[in-house]
């Protein structure tokens, strides 16, 4: 055996993995070779020195930091990952279910009772911009520029009390009113129909043909009794309900073709007058009738 | 972990010659070691997975730009510390200047034989565990250990008496 081969073996004779034969060669040339003696005896205490290295040891808190800053970062991992892993299978769904509940809300804002009534309530009323109480020109004018309380003086004397005026044309409406029974019951359900539909009916769009229709009734309330029940089986329906200076006017519209029947119930119910007869096209013709106290 | 940290840190410190970034491999390793937990099936003992994993982020950090940087001042250091213990022989032990050498060639050692040498030498691995560790032939294990270790004692012989 070599030097060169003696000192490839330094490693294995070390470790102690030779075999007894490789050993027993390797020793034997260590025995008679002084250089190779001294470089195997250098290379143990290298070896020795090494092994006596001090080991450097972890800070303290290092096991701490290192379990603080894993938690944290699985955390936001598993956060990650629960929100967006898969991606492909995730990211649509996440659109789509953001999509839908956009059009829920839209829905739901738009279906809202309470929006309802607030746009109802911001919608103009009738008395406020209404071509026809600026149609009512056949009444008095003793009445008209009269302040309120001598307003119901001259009321008083006239005895006038109800007027009604059927100055324009509303859109024709598929909807009907259900027929009164019993005089009394019919009062009721008229009223409560009348009253329920008046707010939608208030929305609409006044007509633009117009007429001057005065009716003048004796008795306030046989009066409502009988334009209640007159107007249900006219097919006709209450729109909207306002007292001016004490005089109750009630907006109503009923189909044109009942207007002749609807004139004759009123005028056997009630005494009344008719200033002048509609006018203009549709089929549904829209009256205000003031009934006085 | 409380097991394991010394030994994985002082795996990491004699790799990259320099604590706080030990500190970082460090934890680095435990890291990876908690999110690979499921993941081990136990083929390996633990000890040896985990040097695995300390050797691959060590090599790792040592091939980037800023752990070679640190590798340098740690070899300045590592002189620094030899010269200013000769320029007092009187104060200095022949064991403290072999120590101190050793250290330093142990830092000047290429890479891939340092990482065998500190597992074996320094860690006590079996040649087997390292092949595992490492993913390298047993006898790329021997022949890798054996340059190292004449390596070590060729820098060093001049300290020993």
């Amino acid at each position: 055996m070599t030097c060169h081969d003696t000192r490839q073996l330094f490693t294995a004779l070390a470790d102690d993995v030779l075999s007894v034969a490789e050993r027993a060669r390797a020793q034997a040339h260590l025995d008679g070779c002084a250089d190779c003696r001294r470089d195997w005896e250098r290379f143990l205490r290298t070896l020795d020195a090494l092994h006596c290295l001090p080991r450097p040891r972890a800070p303290l808190g290092f096991a701490d930091r290192v379990l603080k800053r894993s938690r944290s970062r699985l955390w936001s991992r598993r956060l990650l990952r629960q929100l967006f892993v898969p991606l492909r299978v995730k990211l649509p769904l996440e659109a789509a279910a953001i999509a839908v509940i956009s059009l829920g809300v839209v829905y739901v804002v738009r279906q809202s009772p309470e929006l309802e009534h607030q746009a109802r309530s911001v919608e103009p009323r009738p008395e406020a911009a209404p071509p026809a109480i600026q149609t009512d020109l056949a009444r008095p004018r003793a009445f008209d520029s009269a302040p309120p309380a001598g307003r119901q003086a001259v009321a008083k004397a006239e005895r006038p009390a109800p007027r009604v005026h059927a100055p324009t044309e509303s859109p024709p409406r598929a909807e009907s009113q259900p027929a009164p029974s019993a005089p009394a019951r019919e009062d009721k359900e008229v009223r409560a129909a009348m009253s329920k539909d008046s707010a939608s009916r208030s929305l609409r769009a006044p007509a633009t043909a117009s007429a001057a229709v005065t009716i003048t009734a004796q008795d306030r309330e046989g009066s409502e009794r009988a334009l209640a029940g007159a107007l249900a089986r006219a097919g006709g329906v209450e729109i909207a309900r306002r007292t001016e200076g004490g005089t109750l006017v009630v907006e109503a519209e009923l189909p044109r073709a009942a207007w002749t029947g609807f004139v004759e119930a009123l005028r056997r119910a009630v005494g009344l007058t008719i200033d002048g007869e509609p006018s203009g096209s549709g089929e549904r013709l829209r009256v205000v009738l003031r009934l006085g106290a | 972990m409380a097991q394991y940290q010394h030994r994985v840190f002082a795996v990491a410190c004699r790799m990259l010659g320099s604590r706080a970034e030990a500190e970082e491999a460090a934890q680095e390793v435990f890291l990876r070691v908690h999110r690979a937990l499921d993941g081990f099936r136990g083929d390996a003992k633990r000890s040896t997975w985990l040097y695995a994993i300390t050797s691959r982020v060590c090599l790792n950090r040592l091939a980037s730009g800023e752990t070679r940087i640190a590798r340098a001042r740690a070899r300045e250091e590592a002189l620094d510390a030899l010269t200013s213990s000769e320029a007092d022989p009187a104060m200095v032990l022949e064991q403290r200047e072999l120590k101190a050498a050793l250290e330093r060639a142990l830092v000047e050692l290429p890479e891939e034989r340092r990482i065998v040498v500190v597992l074996r030498d320094l860690e006590g691995l079996a040649y087997e565990e390292i092949a595992q560790a490492l993913d390298l032939e047993l006898g790329t294990v021997r022949s890798r250990l054996h340059r190292a270790r004449m390596e070590l004692k060729d820098k060093v012989e001049k300290f020993i008496a």
